[in-house]
């Protein structure tokens, strides 16, 4: 482990919670998906397979964030950040558009939750924007 | 030669398919062992010359190279320097394959070498979890345990729980090194280590695992109820060494 991947304590989740999270990924992606399509024009950076790119990332989002809150391994969190801060240019993605997409799959699930289920996947999405911010700021 | 230097590896690109700009490189350093002939395979993977590529390996090894230095000090900090290259977008995932694939080729060519050395009694079977693709370092493992006086089942990539349940209850092994790359397959191998641990016939078996995605989590062995963990293929053999000692002397 570097120093690159030090961030803040992510709790691990229940099992009842992960199953929960599951359940909803594929309308929170489909919603960031479209959120994205319709105000960030992402096909000018991207190209005509804009929308399936950020299908498949979405998924990918959604693995690690599972993964990060099954293990409450909040590294896994700063090493994906910093794996998209080289990555994800390649395709045209900038560090600003993953920030709002991640604000974006963070809205659209934790209008989904109960209030309890929210509270315990909240310090996740607290660290990933966290460190996108990072990114953003060009200080990842 | 020394073209493949941090500092003027952009120097080869007049032959290279890709330029690659200064700064760009990470794991080849000029302070380990065997860095010039890294450095030679590493542009010769990156030309695209698989043969020259293995001309260099056998000579080197024909002059002395231990094949133990060759696995260490030249597959793996180039294997690790075109992914690296790959993730920054500076050759494609066409061009990366072609860098694995020659690199295991040459492995393959390797066999009658490594199988020369004397075949032990300790087993180690190595396995990546179900899902899991990247094999290459495994591989490296298990073949260094050849090395070592092992003698080495290497199941490779995407393997079913049931599938080493099997192969351990046919023939057990005193190890089990498990690889896990991404993050999302640690609960395989959560499963596979709770299947091997309540199997009557393999429970005992020692087990090992590691991957990028066990290398990042300090704990993350603990957390899959693993015996250990390693960097790499070195430090591998030389705690299961040691486990196997301290399980003997219990």
């Amino acid at each position: 482990m570097n120093e690159q991947h030090r961030v803040g304590p992510v709790p691990a989740v229940s099992d009842e919670i992960l199953e929960r999270f599951d359940a909803l990924c594929p309308d929170v992606e489909a919603e960031v998906v479209r959120l994205c399509m319709e105000s960030d024009a992402p096909g000018q950076a991207m190209g005509p397979d804009a929308e399936k790119m950020l299908q498949n990332g979405m998924r990918f989002v959604s693995k690690m964030l599972r993964a990060t809150m099954r293990w409450g391994a909040g590294e896994m969190i700063a090493d994906e950040v910093e794996w998209g801060r080289t990555r994800l240019p390649v395709y045209g993605v900038s560090a600003q558009m993953v920030f709002r997409n991640f604000q974006r799959y963070e809205q659209a699930l934790m209008r989904r939750l109960t209030r309890e289920e929210a509270a315990a996947i909240g310090p996740c999405f607290a660290e990933l924007l966290k460190k996108q911010q990072t990114v953003v700021e060009g200080r990842g | 030669m020394s073209r493949c230097a941090k500092d003027d590896i952009s120097g080869t690109s007049a032959v290279s398919p890709t330029r690659i700009p200064q700064g760009s490189l990470r794991f080849l350093r000029p302070d380990q062992p065997h860095f010039r002939l890294a450095g030679d395979y590493f542009e010769a993977l990156l030309n695209r010359e698989r043969h020259r590529a293995t001309d260099m390996v056998m000579g080197a090894l024909d002059n002395g190279l231990a094949l133990s230095e060759l696995y260490l000090n030249v597959f793996a900090p180039v294997q690790y320097e075109v992914g690296w290259l790959w993730q920054q977008g500076l050759i494609s995932v066409g061009h990366e394959h072609y860098c694995t694939g020659t690199t295991q080729m040459i492995m393959a060519m390797l066999y009658p070498r490594l199988f020369r050395t004397k075949r032990g009694t300790r087993r180690l079977v190595a396995a990546c979890v179900s899902g899991e693709l990247h094999e290459l370092g495994l591989r490296m493992l298990a073949d260094y345990s050849v090395l070592k006086g092992w003698d080495s089942d290497f199941l490779g990539a995407d393997t079913p729980v049931d599938g080493v349940l099997r192969m351990l209850e046919e023939r057990p092994a005193a190890v089990l090194a498990i690889s896990v790359t991404m993050h999302y397959h640690l609960e395989q191998a959560e499963d596979l280590i709770r299947a091997v641990r309540t199997s009557p016939r393999i429970a005992e078996t020692i087990i090992l695992v590691g991957g990028y995605s066990v290398r990042i989590v300090p704990s993350m062995w603990q957390s899959l109820g693993a015996d250990g963990t390693a960097d790499d293929a070195v430090a591998a053999m030389a705690l299961a060494e040691r486990l196997l000692v301290e399980r003997e002397k219990k």
